[in-house]
């Protein structure tokens, strides 16, 4: 990574361009950090269900720092694939949210999590079929129109495929997206991380990405999870910084010309401010097409 | 064909041991139940995680392995499970549970210790409210006094206790090394007036009278209701009011 640290300067986080916006995943650790520095940033994004409570201080730190950064919502827990329908309460108090707090984007995931009045907090993948296609449709577009708003959608790190699947996740996400009018969030590292867990080209997955279906790229870091027979998968732990075939991905996305608003996402063993920072300008760096270099 | 209703209610028993949910998944490289296991493993830690932010104290007073061990019980039974992807008013059975789990039922007072943590944990995410200070009632004729109905704040939450949850919670936070177990009961007040959380120990008369006002009785009402000789309102409305207790006011008919 220092190979792109170097080259990378500490430039404004604040292009004019909205599609060249960066920003990082906030969390409650670095709330105050954040309205005591006001770091260069274009955005953040928080995770909605994180702000569902009535009241108390982590609503407070938001409303404080929305009031310097845009911001976006991106959920975890509305389970647009759930055969049961969507969770109607979720829904009304993601519009309550999305009303006070005017987010610039508001997203969710091509996943489910919830069945027979059981939440699981994991974003299961779904089978890609008709039967699927048409649930997804059916949700995507009840969840716009109750917000009345578009929402993007976030290809999922996979750890399994389903025996019946007939569509791959691209040719899906796109059909979805004509049919809904909801964008994609393109998260890099699932593709990547799905790609080896699957044997799938990750190259090819982004060579199948539709620019102009995509609102929104995520870049995070993952490990590695190695069983007692030796086997291995890539898991989404958002615990470490963006691998070098990331960036590469990253890179060969905009070089398709797949220009969206970038976020870093760190979620566990959350380190100090300034690495997500550097994460940052890393991408602040691609995107402002600076030589860069890879491995 | 697969069908979704189906396949979600079979990964749910998956989630339960029965393995049949593997049959849906392709066979390639890694086995089907070790692919599975990512997600049985996310579950139990995501939700394990979320108990522990809500009972840090609890974690603290029996210890990682044993609160871990707990959780994980907990977790293993389906109606102990979410209902909805709102994780922060999710985890309020499970001082219940620490009552029937046999590593901690000898811990008698534990199960209260997690109540007061609950209500804690509520009284962070309650409504806010600004509250009302002395300010508020300068002007106020004494005549009205006793027409008077005070609206507790939305983050107040009241919890008695037949263990001295005081000397646990002190320990607990180092202010002591160690106790003896007094046998008493303890009252206790978990309010958020502003952005932190207070515990506050009232007197067994104090937290009578806030029960009174607390199920829509008026001063008057509760004042009645209490043993007068063992009373000091002006002390307790001064308490009340330093600590923010009261959100609104409005007078009886």
């Amino acid at each position: 990574m220092e190979s792109y640290l170097r080259i990378a300067p500490l430039v404004k986080l604040k292009p004019s361009n909205s599609h060249d916006l960066v920003g990082v995943g906030l969390r409650h650790p670095h709330y105050s950090y954040v309205l005591e520095n006001k770091p260069p940033l274009g955005w953040f994004e928080v995770h909605s269900e994180n702000y569902f409570m009535k009241g108390g201080p982590a609503l407070h730190f938001l409303e404080r720092i929305r009031e310097e950064y845009p911001l976006s919502l991106h959920g975890i827990g509305l389970s647009l694939g759930s055969a049961d329908g969507l969770d109607k309460n979720h829904l009304r108090r993601l519009k309550d949210l999305i009303y006070r707090f005017s987010p610039f984007l508001v997203s969710e995931h091509l996943s489910w999590s919830r069945v027979n009045e059981t939440y699981f907090p994991d974003l299961i993948p779904l089978p890609y079929t008709e039967e699927t296609f048409s649930l997804l449709a059916q949700n995507i577009d009840e969840a716009q129109t109750f917000l009345g708003r578009e929402i993007l959608v976030e290809n999922p790190s996979s750890y399994l495929e389903y025996r019946d699947s007939i569509f791959s996740e691209t040719d899906f996400l796109a059909s979805l997206c004509r049919k809904t009018g909801a964008k994609i969030l393109l998260d890099i590292n699932n593709v990547y991380v799905s790609s080896f867990n699957h044997g799938w080209d990750a190259g090819a997955y982004i060579r199948a990405i539709s620019p102009e279906f995509v609102g929104e790229i995520h870049l995070a870091g993952h490990s590695l999870r190695t069983f007692e027979d030796g086997s291995v998968l890539r898991v989404d732990t958002h615990s470490s910084c963006v691998c070098d075939e990331v960036w590469a991905l990253y890179h060969q996305a905009l070089q398709q010309g797949i220009r969206a608003p970038t976020l870093i996402e760190w979620d566990e063993e959350i380190p100090d401010f300034e690495v997500l920072m550097q994460e940052a300008i890393t991408a602040q760096g691609f995107l402002e097409k600076k030589e860069v270099a890879y491995g | 064909m697969v069908n979704l209703q189906v396949l979600q209610k079979d990964f749910l028993e998956s989630y339960k041991g029965d393995s049949s949910f593997e049959n849906y998944i392709q066979m390639n490289g890694p086995s089907p139940q070790n692919r599975l296991s990512i997600h049985h493993n996310t579950i139990r830690v995501g939700l394990k995680k979320a108990l522990a932010i809500t009972y840090p104290l609890t974690w603290e007073l029996i210890g990682e392995d044993c609160a871990n061990g707990a959780a994980y019980a907990f977790l293993r039974e389906e109606p102990h499970l979410p209902k909805t992807g709102n994780l922060d008013e999710w985890g309020a059975a499970f001082p219940d549970f620490l009552e029937q789990f046999p590593p901690t039922q000898s811990l008698a007072y534990l199960p209260d210790f997690a109540r007061l943590e609950w209500l804690k944990h509520m009284a962070y995410s309650a409504e806010d409210q600004i509250p009302l200070s002395a300010h508020d009632f300068k002007d106020m004729d004494a005549e009205n006094y006793a027409k008077l109905l005070l609206k507790l704040h939305p983050s107040a939450h009241f919890f008695s206790s037949s263990f001295p949850l005081d000397q646990i919670l002190a320990v607990v936070n180092g202010d002591v090394e160690s106790i003896e177990l007094e046998s008493r009961k303890s009252y206790a007040l978990a309010i958020r007036p502003f952005q932190t959380v207070h515990i506050h120990w009232l007197s067994e008369i104090d937290f009578a009278f806030f029960s009174y006002l607390q199920k829509g009785d008026s001063l008057i009402e509760a004042i009645e209701g209490i043993d007068e000789k063992k009373f000091h309102l002006h002390e307790t409305l001064s308490f009340s009011l330093q600590n923010g207790l009261f959100s609104e006011y409005a007078f009886t008919s």
